[in-house]
């Protein structure tokens, strides 16, 4: 058993509970991660877990964070994770306008990323244990997307200790079943957390500080929430896209004959155009790198396949995961 | 164009008020004396604002003449093209549709009247407006038994009180004058800018709305200005949708939701300080108490006192002198007026001689009754607790004769001198005990 | 002398009052209507919208940081540019609307509005204008409200989760109808013509050309204006990026959810609707759907009928086939 297994093992022996929190993007499988490890750890006789999302209105693509309590005998406390012993995340994404390491000083970090936990520890400044997986990488290669949860989900069940790897399968294919997946879909998810369990990597570092933001107030709030317009344009919503994946307009011979299917089809508004009274709106680009969340009707829609959809990774292509 | 806060722009000139008080066709040129029945006294004010162009309803025993009698005067042209009757096919959609009015144009009054299950079936826009800011709205609740098995439409406060929490400044009125005079004054406490909050006046349904009495109106000109003069403010006035480039009704997460339930709660509360600024403007103007928080008779000395609300109070006026020779007490009576929220501060004040309270409620109640926890509430924050007795009369508009009143003074007697009350509740009927033993 | 620019083109030039930094799905059929309503409206008069309770609203109206509505960079200096946008009850948006029209209305009568009348628009999901909502819907119709109502069919109770709605289609998966069941959605077309609308419009964003010139006639029409948006949801009915459009488009041609328009007293109009000879069937819409992977799936790129699913797509066909039928007839609706 590892230092941090042992580490975890000796709080719940303390009466204290293990607090895990997950930052993800809505549509990457956190919350299936989590109450997969819920339920597989809910089996284990003398634990109780609480499980529980964030609870948001956004869908697909938005932040989203999950919870997750375990402790002998009973949760009793219901107030929110706000210190973790276990850091997840699952989307890189999700750490752009968000410290998924807030509240914490010594944890254990999951982190699903192709870097090596030296190279996420130094870029998220963690201090304590960091497990570091290439989830997008497997995802692709078992369920044809960069879909990392099953291979978190393998990370922390491997990392923690808390519960037998075969116990936390079983729990996951209940969950996939309970889904109404077609079968070959759970094979593959299933057969992706076997390997999984022998792709992570682990590092330990010293620790860090990442102090939680103290409540200040809610200062004056106007009565029935009436509020002036236009506060959503500093809301970058680029994080919504597919991890790993961008697009972009090119038109270096001006071809674009102002059509404007784009400029209508596109659900962001965020196609730049000069207007042009007698053809249309003759475009010259978008504004991706803010609010493009990679639907791709611009590609679908442009008749002279002016955008397209790239690989957008950190890591160049071809280069194996890092050592 | 002004920015306004944070809530966005307002376009001063985009509504030309003065054309619609220009355009206002006055009920009354001099002070009046009429008999009208309670529905009537209530939609009068309606008449004479040139702030309520139009007027919204669905009917609803008891309150349906409220909406008939707006209809038939709006109908025989006597208002010309400043006001208009709109029916809608449900009280829900009166209440959506008063929203839609009131935040258009924040200086327009939107009100409807309705009752009972026609305010429940309302209920999901009468909270939101409750913690809209909407002070320009106002729902008259003309009081009836709530729901069936069996179904009752005669009056008793059992609806009021089911909507408590709504978030509406609730007022009590009884008898023609306090009914049109309260409505006069409601609008100048729920804009005022420290409330912004819907105003929810309440009478008896057939004992007062079905019975006619005498009704001294004010003058249409008279009626205006004194509503222009209490609502002058150095505050700039908060954008409507019409004249401004603003949003009303966001989403909040968990994160924010609290802090504005802070300042629902503080703009409800400052109501308290509101109204008796209004009431003493009204009566500087037109002679007349304004809006008190509770009528008092007989409690400079009084020994006992009994707490009630409604027409059967005046009952309780009448027999008085009666109870005081027959039970050789002095008997004194509380007559609750505004009822959320709660002015325990002032009621525990003005109790704090007595020996002991008997509180009178008309409202089926899973305990002890709602005045009777409100009033234990007031009297426990002062740190004098008092023995209450605590009765039950005239539900679903069930007679309360002299004989029950004298019998409840009787029975507050007793408690004073037991210095405990005899049960846990009583329900009298015709002076007769009909609750079983607790 | 130069051609005037179709209407699609032409609203795509103007100031659009819905804004980037909403939270809705990559894709969602909601914002792109959005932006056409929203670009429509920049027609030199106020624009006031009341919406519903719905992902619409729940994605565009979060204080404090996601209003995503607003005319140009600020305030705008003249109140022809303004917006006024309310939020009220789930099924409420027609009457609020309603309202903010009447007001509008009454103001002007005694001249205390100068201004044209505002564009006066509600939008609501399937669940506020035709479940909980029908009865608002109707009686708003019925008393000649003069509102644009804009109702976003995506066939399910999206905001709570994709639960069943009475717009599903047969055999639609979904949380509360697990494969979904046999009953055919309600027909909201027949509803809004009987009811005596001024303007009835079933429009996709997938065909531009024909959604703006819907959008532009429901402004100007009297009475009430009702123009029902099919939906495509990507995250409800589980489909790839970059479909919305095509599903839209396909919606229509194969006669699911035709492309429609009809003003009170004339004849009505079908179109992007093939003479049945050349209709794709069905099994086109709903492959590629994961809410309809129990009925028909993607072997090599076609569409395969399950093994024993087949009398599921035949009642689903004779659906569409009678839908086309039906309006056929609603066109002719006196």
């Amino acid at each position: 058993m590892t230092s941090r297994a042992q580490a975890l093992k000796e709080r719940l022996a303390r009466g204290d509970s293990i607090d895990l929190r997950g930052y993800g993007k809505a549509g990457g499988g956190l919350m299936l991660a989590v109450q997969a490890f819920a339920a597989a750890l809910a089996k284990v006789p003398e634990l109780d877990v609480q499980d529980w999302p964030l609870f948001s209105s956004a869908r697909k693509g938005a932040t989203v964070c999950a919870y997750l309590r375990v402790a002998r005998g009973k949760v009793e406390q219901s107030s929110a994770v706000s210190e973790p012993d276990v850091a997840v995340l699952m989307n890189e994404a999700a750490a752009e306008d968000a410290d998924f390491a807030e509240g914490t000083k010594d944890a254990l970090y999951v982190v699903n990323t192709w870097h090596s936990p030296e190279m996420a520890a130094g870029r998220y400044r963690l201090g304590g244990t960091v497990v570091t997986i290439a989830g997008d990488d497997l995802g692709r290669k078992y369920l044809n997307r960069p879909l990392a949860n099953v291979a978190v989900l393998a990370a922390l069940v491997r990392t923690t200790g808390l519960v037998e790897p075969v116990a936390a399968r079983a729990s996951l294919e209940s969950r996939l079943v309970k889904r109404r997946l077609p079968r070959r879909i759970v094979d593959a998810n299933l057969a992706m957390f076997d390997t999984s369990l022998e792709q992570m990597r682990v590092g330990q570092f010293p620790p860090a500080g990442h102090p939680r933001k103290p409540f200040t107030g809610y200062g004056r709030l106007p009565a029935g929430a009436q509020s002036a317009l236009r506060t959503s344009v500093h809301n970058r919503t680029s994080g919504y896209g597919r991890p790993g994946v961008k697009v972009e307009f090119a038109d270096p011979l001006s071809k674009c004959n102002g059509c404007s299917l784009c400029v209508v089809q596109c659900p962001e508004g965020i196609i730049q155009f000069d207007a042009d009274p007698a053809r249309g709106t003759l475009v010259h680009g978008a504004r991706f790198a803010d609010f493009c969340k990679v639907c791709r009707e611009c590609v679908t829609a442009c008749p002279l396949d002016l955008f397209k959809e790239l690989v957008a990774s950190t890591r160049p292509e071809g280069h194996p995961v890092e050592a | 164009m002004q920015i306004v806060g944070t809530y966005g722009a307002r376009y001063e000139n985009a509504i030309d008020l003065s054309a619609l008080r220009g355009a206002h066709q006055p009920q009354y040129a001099a002070r009046t004396e009429i008999a009208v029945d309670g529905n009537t006294a209530a939609a009068i004010p309606f008449l004479q604002w040139w702030r309520a162009p139009i007027m919204a309803g669905f009917p609803i025993t008891p309150s349906t003449k409220w909406l008939e009698h707006l209809a038939a005067v709006v109908g025989a042209g006597k208002c010309g093209k400043a006001k208009r009757v709109k029916l809608l096919e449900a009280e829900h959609a009166a209440a959506d549709y008063l929203v839609g009015m009131a935040g258009s144009c924040r200086e327009l009054i939107a009100g409807t009247a309705t009752s009972s299950v026609g305010l429940d079936h309302m209920t999901e826009t009468v909270r939101s407006l409750g913690a809209s800011g909407l002070g320009n709205v106002m729902i008259v609740n003309v009081c009836r038994a709530t729901a069936n098995y069996p179904l009752c439409i005669e009056g008793d406060p059992s609806d009021h009180f089911a909507h408590r929490d709504d978030g509406f400044i609730q007022v009590m009125c009884r008898g023609k004058q306090q009914i049109y005079d309260t409505i006069l004054q409601l609008p100048a406490v729920g804009m005022n800018p420290r409330v912004l909050t819907p105003t929810m006046p309440g009478f008896f349904g057939i004992k007062d709305s079905h019975r006619s009495g005498k009704l001294v109106v004010e003058p249409d000109e008279a009626v205006n200005s004194f509503l222009d003069e209490a609502l002058a403010s150095t505050e700039p006035t908060p954008p409507g949708l019409l004249d401004g480039d603003t949003s009303m009704g966001s989403c909040v997460t968990s994160a924010y939701f609290q802090g504005f339930k802070v300042g629902q709660k503080a703009r409800l509360q400052a109501a308290l300080d509101v109204i008796p600024r209004v009431a003493g403007l009204f009566e500087k103007r037109f002679g007349r108490r304004g809006i008190e928080l509770f009528e008092q008779f007989a409690m400079e000395d009084a020994e006992v006192a009994l707490v009630c609300l409604g027409p059967d109070a005046g009952t309780a006026v009448q027999q008085l002198p009666r109870m005081r020779d027959e039970l050789k007490a002095r008997v004194g009576l509380i007559v609750l007026r505004v009822l959320t929220p709660f002015p325990s501060v002032a009621l525990a004040r003005a109790l704090r001689k007595v020996n002991a309270v008997g509180v009178v409620q008309h409202a089926y109640h899973h305990g002890r009754g709602h005045i009777a926890l409100d009033l234990a509430d007031a009297l426990a924050e002062s740190g004098r607790l008092l023995p209450t007795e605590s009765f039950f009369c005239g539900l679903g508009g069930a007679d309360v004769s002299p004989s029950t009143w004298r019998e409840m003074a009787r029975l507050t007697v007793s408690c004073a001198m037991r210095g405990k009350p005899s049960r846990r509740w009583h329900l009298l009927h015709e002076g007769h005990e009909l609750s079983e033993e607790n | 002398m130069a051609r005037a620019l179709p209407t699609f083109k032409s609203h795509a030039q103007r100031d659009d009052a819905f804004l980037e930094g909403h939270t809705l799905c990559p894709g969602c059929t909601e914002a792109v209507a959005f932006h056409e309503i929203g670009r429509a409206t920049d027609n030199g008069r106020k624009t006031l919208v009341a919406l519903g309770t719905f992902c619409g609203e729940v994605s565009t109206l979060l204080y404090p940081n996601v209003i995503s509505w607003g005319r140009g960079k600020r305030e705008p200096a003249e109140v022809e540019k303004s917006v006024g946008i309310i939020h009220n009850v789930f099924e409420s948006a027609p009457t609020v609307a309603e309202a903010m029209s009447d007001t509008a209305r009454v103001l002007a009568d005694v001249g205390a509005w100068k201004g044209p009348q505002p564009n006066v628009i509600s939008v609501s999901g399937d669940g506020g204008a035709l479940s909980i909502g029908l009865r608002s819907l109707l009686h708003s119709i019925h008393r000649r409200a003069r509102v644009t109502v804009v109702v976003y069919i995506n066939e399910v109770f999206a905001n709570t989760g994709f639960q069943y709605s009475p717009t599903s289609l047969p055999f639609a998966d979904s949380s509360t109808l697990p494969h979904g069941g046999a009953a055919e959605p309600i027909d909201h077309i027949g509803l809004a013509i009987v009811a005596g609308a001024g303007y009835v419009a079933q429009a996709t964003t997938g065909y531009a050309p024909f959604f703006a010139e819907c959008v532009e006639e429901a402004l100007a029409a009297e009475g009430t204006s009702v123009i029902f948006v099919p939906a495509p949801c990507i995250t409800g009915w589980k489909f790839e990026e970059g479909l919305t459009a095509e599903l839209g488009r396909l919606g229509s041609q194969t006669g699911l959810f035709p492309c429609f328009r009809k003003k009170r007293g004339e004849p009505g109009q079908i179109k992007h609707v093939p003479e049945k000879a050349k209709r794709p069937g069905v099994e086109q819409f709903l492959v590629g759907q994961q809410r309809f992977e129990h009925v028909v799936r993607a072997v090599d790129g076609k569409p395969q009928i399950v093994p024993g699913r087949e009398s599921d797509v035949a009642a689903l066909q004779s659906y569409a086939d009678r839908n086309v039928e039906r309006l056929e007839k609603l066109a002719l609706f006196p």
